[in-house]
C-alpha cells in the first residue's frame, strides 16, 4: 500500500464543532450545523486527498467538483458522501503531506484478517483528544479520579505497535489518575493489585475502564462473590457485545450483575471505532447510545441505501467533525443498529438515541475456492 | 488389500474414517483403498451396471422435489441423462479406435472436492466411475448440511439399488486429518479441487508413487459481449440474454471458477455505453425476478473493493445503488483486478476488437463466455492466446455447464490408462 497524501500543507480547522453545547439543541439544528461542517470536510478531502477524490468521482459524482465549488453543501446530513469502513483496510488515505504524519492507528483485528490503518496528523490527534475529553466529562466531570484498568500493563507498554485497543486504553487513561491494572501478564485478575487500588481510593469515587468482554470475563467472573466493594465507582466500557450475547448476557443483565457483585451503580457503555477515534457515542441513563454534537449516526437500509425511519434497523453510518487529516468524517460501518428516539424527553440529551444490534454476519458465499473469506470479511 | 514388501514404507495408519454412503459405517483407512480396488477390478469402462446406476441417479435427482427446485442440481441431473451418457460412451469408444490402444481404468480415484460448490464433486466422481474406476470421495464435515447432503442422500438411495456398484464407492467425512488423507492417497488418482491454498496443502501429503494427481486451483472467468449485437436485440431477446448471464454469474454467488467477473464490451464508446445501460437494466430486472439477495457483508465487501479500485484510479465510475448489481466501469488501460468479492460485482471494459482482450489474459483465466462473435473471431483469439490462458470458450448461459473436458483436461482420458498392444507375427510383421 502506498501512502496517498496531499502536497499542500494541512488546512487548519477551527474547533467550533467541538465546543457546541453537548446536551441541548434539537436534531434538526444539530443536523443543520453538522452538515455544514461535514460538507466543508468533504470539499477539503476532495481537494487534498487524491484517493478520496478518486472515490468521490467514481461513486458520488455529484460531489466531484466540490474542490472547485467550495460552497457546495449537503442539503441534508444524509447527502454527505460516505466511505465503506473496509476501505481503511484496503488503502491508506490522508489529506496532509507525508512529513506531517504523526502516528498510524491500526485496528486490532483477528489473526490473519486485514487491519484498518488510520493516518493521523497532529491536528487530528489533538482534536480526537479534545472530543473524547468533552464527551467523557459529561459523565465523569472535570475531576480526575483513581483509575483501575481491566487490562494488563503489557498491553500499553509496547507503544511502537499501537493497536486501537492500546490507543483506546491510553486515551481513557487521561481521565483518571493513580492508575492500577487489574490483570497480570497472564491476563488473570490480580487480587493484590485490586486491594492496593482499593486502599489508594481513600473515599474517592473510583473510575474503572475496560473492554466489555474483559470486564465480564475477568472482573465479574473471576472476582464476583469475593466481597469486593466498588460502590460509588463509575465503570466505562466498550468493545461490542458479541461474546456476551453468546452467553446470553444483555446490557441489563450486565449492569444488574455488576451492581449485585460489587455495588457498582454507574455503568456506561460507549460505541466507537478505530476509524473514528475520539468520536464516541455514550450510553445515557435510558440505556441507549447518544450522539455528541459534533457527531451523528444515520441508519441506512442496505437494500435501498435510504435512511431508515425511527425503529427500523439497518447499517450504521457514523458522522464526525473530528477527523480533519484523513477522510473519516463519514463512514458506513459493518454494524447494524436502530435509532430508537429522536429528541426524547426521557433524558436531558437531545438528538438521536440508538442501539447497536451487532456486526453484519460474516460472509460465507459459495464458489469453487474455499479460501475466499479473507477478502470479504473483517 | 494389496500385499506390500515389508521393507516398503507404510503409510501412517490413520484412525477409522466415517463413511456416509453407501452405508453409514466406520471404515479402516488402511484397508479402504485396497478393498475398493478389488471391488472395481471386474468393471470395464462404461460397464452396463455403472451406466444403469448413473441413469437411475439422474432419474432420482429429477424426481426429488428439493433437487428440482435447485438449478445447479437440476443441471446436474440433466447432464447425466441417458442421451448424454450415450454421447460420452461414444466419445470414449472413439478413443479406443486408434491403433494398438486398449483403454482400461486406473483403479481407485480419490476425490477431494471443494466444500462450497454443492454439485461439482458429482461430475468428476461420475467421470471416474464411468471410466471404470472405484472411488473414494471426501466430504467436508462443514458440508454435512445443505445441498451437498441432499445430493448425497439421493446418491445413497440410488446406490442401494445397485449393490455391485455400491461396493466400489465410498463417500467419507473427515476434517483436516493428514493421516487419513495420506492413507487414502494410496489411490491411483488423486483429484484436488482448489483453492490454491488447499491444493498446496494437500500436495505436501505423499501419495502412491504409481498414482497421478489432478488439481483444480483457483480460476477466474470473464465474458465478452458485442455491443452492437446487444444493441440490436429486441426486449424479449435482451431479457433472455440477461437470464442466461444471470445463470452464469449468480448461481454460485459469482465465485464459481467459471462465473464471469469481467465483462468486455466490443464496440465504439457510444454503442458500448448505450448497450451497457440496456443490459444492466435487464440484468437488474432478472436479479429481482430471481429473488437474489446478496448478503449484506458481501455488499459491503463490494463497496470497499469498488472504493479501493477508485483510489487506484483504475475506474471511471462505480454504479452501486443496486446492492445486487455493482458495475465498475474500468479505464481502458487499467490492469485486471482478479480479487473481487463476487455476489454481483462486474468490471466493464470496452475494447475495439476481441483480440484486444488478449493482453489482459493470464494462465489463471478459465472460461470466456461470449455473445455476438463469429467462430472465426473466437478461433483467432484462441490461436493468439496459444495456451497462455482461457481453457473454455462458450456461449453466454453455458459458463457453468460441465463437460468431460475441464480446465484443459479430458477427464475420460485422465481417468483411464492407455494400454498399448502391438500384435506381430514371428517375423515382426504387424497383424491386425
Amino acid at each position: 500500500m502506498t501512502l496517498d497524501v496531499a502536497d499542500a500543507p494541512a488546512f487548519e480547522f477551527d474547533d467550533e464543532p467541538l465546543e457546541w453545547d453537548f446536551h441541548g439543541t434539537d436534531q434538526a439544528a444539530r443536523a443543520e450545523r453538522l452538515s455544514r461542517s461535514l460538507s466543508a470536510l468533504t470539499t477539503h478531502h476532495v481537494a487534498n486527498c487524491d484517493g478520496y477524490r478518486g472515490i468521490i468521482e467514481a461513486m458520488f459524482p455529484g460531489w466531484a467538483d466540490s474542490s472547485r465549488n467550495t460552497n457546495q453543501r449537503a442539503a441534508t446530513l444524509a447527502d454527505i458522501p460516505f466511505l465503506p469502513v473496509g476501505i481503511f483496510k484496503e488503502r491508506r488515505l490522508a489529506s496532509f503531506p507525508e512529513s506531517e504524519l504523526f502516528k498510524t492507528l491500526t485496528s486490532s483485528g483477528t489473526t490473519g484478517a486485514a487491519v484498518s490503518q488510520v493516518l493521523l496528523d497532529r491536528q487530528t490527534a489533538r482534536r480526537q483528544t479534545k472530543a473524547l475529553s468533552t464527551t467523557m466529562q459529561t459523565v465523569l466531570g472535570p475531576t480526575r479520579r483513581p483509575m483501575l484498568l481491566v487490562e494488563s500493563e503489557d498491553v500499553i507498554r509496547n507503544r511502537t505497535s499501537f493497536s486501537a485497543r492500546a490507543a483506546g486504553v491510553v486515551g481513557m487513561m487521561s481521565f483518571g489518575r493513580a492508575h492500577k491494572y487489574l490483570l497480570d501478564s497472564n491476563m488473570s485478575a490480580n487480587r493484590e493489585q485490586l486491594d492496593a487500588f482499593l486502599e489508594s481510593v481513600d473515599g474517592q469515587r473510583p473510575l474503572l475502564f475496560g473492554f466489555t468482554f474483559m470486564v465480564w470475563q475477568h472482573l465479574y467472573k473471576e472476582l464476583a462473590g469475593q466481597d469486593i466493594d466498588l460502590s460509588g465507582a463509575t465503570l466505562i466500557h466498550s468493545g461490542g457485545w458479541k461474546k456476551l450475547e453468546e452467553e446470553r448476557v444483555s446490557n441489563e443483565d450486565f449492569k444488574a450483575r455488576l451492581l449485585d457483585a460489587f455495588g457498582i451503580t454507574e455503568v456506561v457503555n460507549f460505541y466507537g471505532m478505530a476509524e473514528q477515534v475520539g468520536s464516541v457515542f455514550l450510553e445515557g441513563t435510558d440505556g441507549l447510545l447518544h450522539t455528541a454534537p459534533f457527531a451523528d449516526v444515520i441508519i441506512r437500509n442496505p437494500q435501498t441505501w435510504q435512511e431508515q425511519p425511527v425503529g427500523e434497523p439497518g447499517l450504521i453510518q457514523v458522522l464526525s467533525a473530528v477527523p480533519t487529516g484523513y477522510p473519516g468524517h463519514s463512514i458506513l460501518t459493518e454494524d447494524l443498529g436502530v435509532v430508537e428516539q429522536i429528541d426524547s424527553d426521557r433524558t436531558p440529551h437531545r438528538g438521536k438515541a440508538f442501539r447497536v444490534i451487532g456486526r453484519v454476519p460474516k460472509v460465507e458465499l459459495r464458489g469453487c475456492s474455499d479460501t475466499y473469506a479473507s477478502a470479504a470479511s473483517g | 488389500m494389496r500385499a506390500r514388501p515389508v521393507a516398503e514404507a507404510q503409510p501412517r495408519v490413520g484412525a477409522d474414517v466415517e463413511q456416509l454412503v453407501p452405508t453409514a459405517a466406520k471404515r479402516s483407512t488402511a484397508a479402504l483403498v485396497g478393498d475398493l480396488r478389488s471391488a472395481a477390478s471386474q468393471f470395464r469402462p462404461f460397464d452396463d451396471r455403472v451406466v444403469a446406476f448413473v441413469a437411475d441417479l439422474a432419474r432420482n435427482l429429477r424426481r426429488d422435489p428439493d433437487c428440482r427446485r435447485n438449478p445447479a442440481i437440476a443441471a446436474l441431473a440433466f447432464w447425466i441423462r441417458p442421451a448424454n451418457l450415450e454421447r460420452l460412451r461414444q466419445t470414449y469408444a472413439a478413443k479406443t479406435e486408434t491403433d494398438g490402444v486398449v483403454l482400461a481404468p486406473r483403479g481407485v480415484v480419490f476425490h477431494m472436492p471443494p466444500t462450497n460448490v454443492d454439485t461439482l464433486f458429482v461430475y468428476s466422481w461420475l467421470m471416474a466411475a464411468l471410466a471404470g474406476n472405484a472411488n473414494v470421495v471426501r466430504i467436508s464435515p462443514s458440508a454435512a448440511d445443505g445441498d451437498t447432503a441432499l445430493v448425497l442422500s439421493i446418491i445413497g438411495k440410488s446406490l442401494a439399488e445397485h449393490p455391485e456398484v455400491a461396493a466400489t464407492m465410498s463417500f467419507v467425512s473427515y476434517g483436516h486429518d493428514e493421516a487419513i488423507t495420506e492413507a487414502l492417497s494410496d489411490a491411483d488418482v488423486r483429484v484436488i479441487w482448489g483453492g490454491d491454498e488447499t491444493v498446496r496443502t494437500i500436495r505436501r501429503i505423499p501419495m502412491n508413487p504409481l498414482g497421478i494427481e489432478l488439481t483444480f486451483a483457483d480460476r477466474f472467468s470473464m465474458a465478452a459481449l458485442d455491443a452492437a449485437t446487444v444493441a440490436a436485440l429486441d426486449d424479449d431477446a435482451l431479457d433472455e440474454l440477461a437470464r442466461q448471464f444471470f445463470n452464469d454469474a449468480y448461481w454460485f454467488d459469482q465465485l464459481g471458477c467459471s462465473s464471469p467477473r469481467i465483462v468486455f464490451w466490443r464496440g465504439t464508446e457510444e454503442i458500448a455505453e448505450a448497450s451497457q445501460q440496456r443490459f444492466v437494466k435487464a440484468l437488474q430486472r432478472r436479479v429481482t425476478a430471481e429473488g437474489y439477495d446478496a448478503p449484506v457483508g458481501a455488499v459491503m465487501a463490494k463497496l470497499s473493493k469498488s472504493a479501493a479500485m477508485a483510489v487506484d484510479g483504475t475506474v471511471n465510475t462505480v454504479a452501486w445503488s443496486n446492492p445486487n448489481v455493482t458495475i465498475v466501469d474500468q479505464r481502458d488501460n487499467a490492469a485486471v483486478d482478479r480479487n473481487t468479492p463476487g455476489a454481483g460485482m462486474f468490471s466493464f471494459r470496452r475494447v475495439d476488437a476481441l483480440g484486444d482482450i488478449a493482453p489482459h489474459i493470464e494462465r489463471r483465466d478459465q472460461t470466456l463466455s461470449y455473445f455476438g462473435f463469429s467462430g472465426d473471431e473466437l478461433q483467432g483469439l484462441i490461436t493468439e492466446l496459444n495456451g497462455s490462458g482461457i481453457d473454455r470458450v462458450v456461449p453466454v448461459g453455458d459458463a457453468l455447464r460441465f463437460d468431460h473436458i475441464w480446465d484443459g483436461w479430458d477427464l475420460l482420458d485422465v481417468f483411464g490408462r492407455r494400454v498399448t498392444m502391438r500384435h506381430t507375427d514371428q517375423n515382426g510383421s504387424e497383424l491386425p
